[in-house]
């Protein structure tokens, strides 16, 4: 066992003097790497410090791809860190350990097994008598509503059932710490609002023996209903980018003004932090770090046209235009990303606004919309650019995909790098700024206006 | 990731019900096959009649049945050995990168270029070849078990590996309700092509000669070889009639109903 800095005789006064004060969990300069392609390691978390306290609900926000599973997976024991170190109530963690359990965002339920053997399963690691494991998984299938259901299949459950025998599965073996992977994000509207209720109303009524949870989610509104506290994840590589702490008390209301003032500080931690990001990006190694979001055009235009309209008058709260358009954060701010890349609009302080061009290209036709889009891309997308320049400057225009995939990847991940590529061939041939042809994988400057 | 599974080849379609004109292609099809193996068949029974005796139909049964018992025993052997290698290999990308090829190569291999090797070293030890012939049936049809639980390992979907890991689940109980049933369609599919391989392979085993030295195990596959060898028309027909039988009877009985479990066992939907 590892105690740090407590000498020796003193380790079991220290253990009962701070068995209340003692975090549940700890992680300390945790970062996270995993190789690319080239055999480089690609950093996906940086620098990690995150208490966890007894008692409360810690959410980890963030868009996804910023390593917010990543890192739930290292406090479960999952995963090991490539450096830095995570205590469990004290104790090194070396593994998956007893009182931590896992609510994932697939539910993980075993087909061939039922409700009851896949709640079973949970407490195998107890080795308990097959009388008292039915006892005590039967008692967890009533508390969490599933009563009657235990002979089902999975496949016979509904999506909100299905993650109700996840949740009985991670609480019949009594876990100190309850870890959630996008629980409620598989799940409709409705069915995740019923099971985050059913949920909070066991937590506060101390129904479950779990001393603290940590919950991973990009809706931002689940997390200000849930959570005490809420660590809003930056990406590339993932760091904390800011805490809020939510003091609002439970039950919360949406309509509540402070709940609403809360929501808008979350949009600026994460607006300001995508602006500055994007301004970095497009300055340094030629813009070629700069990630596109894949976005067809017509979300683009649709997103200014609505953005134009009286009802907006150009501008809005990205929260106002989140709810009204039912878009979760990992819809709204690749299009919040696309606009200000490309200068139709402005993020600020948790609100987008049209710039005089957004204004132009919201009034326009549909080929002064094309030029104005060309000239935006040719000025603010350097890989766009690049792109048209080099097939300029070969005297047979052609170029093939790879080139470019390689000069992405000296900078991007793989992933990111295939994203960006594929946004910047949808909007260049929009804009007719270059062709693309997928069977032979080749750019070329064929039919556009040279 | 090689997920796709190497698909049985004799899954027997259903009988189309006559009435329909759009099956009328059908009926045609199904009307010579019967009159043909009518005839083929009436014409056997004919000619066995007059050269072939009950005792001549149950020695042939007989051996049917040795070579099913060798069939059974070495498919469950070969379960034994690949099933956890394959497990081992499948849920590491790595080494399923590296090692998948190499099974695709040993399937490919002419297994009897090695017949002689085993000739020799049952003739050296002084063996017996009622037992010692018998793993020839397998060697170049165990790899499609070994191919496809690997295939089956590497499709396991990370979250219940996760799952299970979290709660710590012990490794009896892992490999009964966790890994075996999730590669259990990949695994009956490689178990349903290694028994077709090894009753088509037990023709070439059961019967073995290097040189001047013969070696024979017994079993049908060693009947139809040797009747072949003496030109015996009638025997061959009865051989061949024998295991088609006990071939389409295990795919029937054992594997069909398998396969068909197995399927909706692992259905989410």
């Amino acid at each position: 066992m590892f105690s740090p800095n407590v000498g020796h005789g003193s380790i079991e006064k220290h253990a009962m003097a701070t068995e209340a004060t003692v975090p549940i969990m700890e992680l300390s300069k945790v970062c996270m790497a995993f190789p690319k392609p080239s055999g480089e390691p690609l950093a996906v978390l940086s620098d990690i410090d995150m208490v966890l306290r007894q008692g409360e609900i810690l959410g980890l926000l963030g868009r996804s791809g910023c390593g917010k599973s990543t890192l739930l997976r290292i406090a479960a024991g999952l995963i090991k860190p490539a450096s830095g170190y995570v205590l469990y109530r004290g104790a090194l963690l070396t593994g998956p350990a007893q009182g931590i359990a896992v609510v994932f965002q697939t539910f993980a339920l075993y087909p061939w097994l039922t409700v009851l053997e896949n709640v079973v399963l949970g407490l195998d690691a107890l080795g308990l008598s097959l009388d008292e494991a039915r006892r005590r998984a039967m008692s967890a299938i009533d508390l969490i509503g599933l009563d009657g259901f235990q002979s089902a299949f999975p496949r016979e459950l509904s999506g909100g059932m299905r993650q109700r025998v996840g949740f009985a599965r991670a609480i019949v073996n009594d876990p100190v710490l309850l870890l959630m992977d996008e629980p409620f994000s598989a799940l409709d509207v409705l069915t995740a609002e019923t099971l985050r209720t059913d949920f909070l109303d066991l937590w506060i009524n101390h129904q479950l023996p779990t001393k603290a949870v940590l919950m991973v989610t990009h809706n931002i509104e689940e997390a200000v209903l849930m959570c005490d506290r809420i660590l809003v994840l930056g990406s590339n590589p993932g760091h904390i980018a800011g805490e809020i702490p939510v003091l609002l008390p439970q039950p919360r209301n949406r309509l509540d003004a402070a709940f609403h003032a809360i929501v808008d500080e979350i949009y600026s931690v994460l607006t300001s932090r995508m602006a500055a990001s994007i301004g970095v990006q497009s300055q340094i190694h030629g813009g070629m770090m700069q990630q596109l979001p894949e976005l067809s055009i017509n979300r683009i235009s649709g997103f200014i046209e609505t953005l134009a309209s009286p009802a907006y008058g150009g501008h809005s709260e990205l929260a106002r235009i989140a709810a009204e358009l039912g878009l979760e954060i990992n819809e709204l701010f690749p299009i919040a990303a696309a606009l200000h890349i490309l200068e139709f609009a402005d993020l600020k302080d948790a609100s987008i606004k049209l710039t005089a061009a957004g204004r132009v290209f919201a009034q326009s036709e549909s080929e002064e919309r094309k030029r104005l889009f060309r000239e935006h891309l040719l000025r603010f997308v350097p890989l766009a650019a690049h792109i048209r320049q080099v097939l300029e400057e070969r005297e047979e225009h052609h170029a093939p995909r790879e080139r470019f995939e390689f000069e992405l990847q000296d900078h991007l991940n793989r992933a990111d790098a295939e994203k960006t590529l594929r946004a910047a061939i949808g909007w260049g041939r929009y804009a007719e700024l270059f062709t693309y042809d997928d069977r032979t994988r080749t750019f070329s400057l064929d039919h556009v206006n040279r | 990731m090689a997920r796709a599974r190497v698909v049985p080849t004799w899954r027997i379609s259903r009988i189309p019900r006559f009435p329909l004109p759009k099956h009328a292609p059908d009926v045609v099809w199904y009307g010579l096959l019967i009159t043909g193996i009518a005839y083929v068949g009436f014409g056997l029974v004919r000619s066995a009649a007059t050269t072939l005796s009950w005792e001549e139909l149950s020695t042939a049964v007989g051996n049917g049945g040795l070579t099913l018992l060798r069939v059974v025993t070495l498919i469950l052997l070969a379960s034994v050995v690949w099933v956890p290698i394959g497990v081992a290999v499948g849920l590491r990308p790595k080494l399923t990168e590296r090692v998948q090829p190499l099974v695709q190569f040993l399937a490919a291999f002419p297994a009897n270029l090695l017949f002689p090797i085993v000739v020799f070293l049952i003739v050296r030890f002084d063996l017996t070849p009622k037992i010692w012939l018998s793993p020839l049936m397998i060697l170049g049809t165990q790899w499609y078990i070994l191919f496809n639980v690997i295939a089956g390992a590497s499709a396991f979907p990370s979250d219940f590996r996760e799952a299970a890991a979290s709660f710590r689940v012990r490794p009896w109980r892992w490999w009964r309700q966790v890994m075996l049933p999730g590669i259990f369609p990949y695994y009956v599919t490689g178990a349903i092509t290694a028994s077709g391989g090894a009753w088509n392979a037990s023709i070439v085993s059961e019967a073995v000669s290097w040189g001047p030295t013969k070696l024979s195990g017994s079993g049908l596959g060693a009947y139809i070889a040797q009747m072949t060898e003496a030109g015996n028309y009638p025997r061959i027909a009865l051989g061949i009639a024998v295991m088609s039988v006990l071939v389409i009877a295990m795919n029937r009985l054992l594997w069909r109903p398998l396969y068909v479990f197995a399927e909706r066992r692992t259905r989410l939907d």
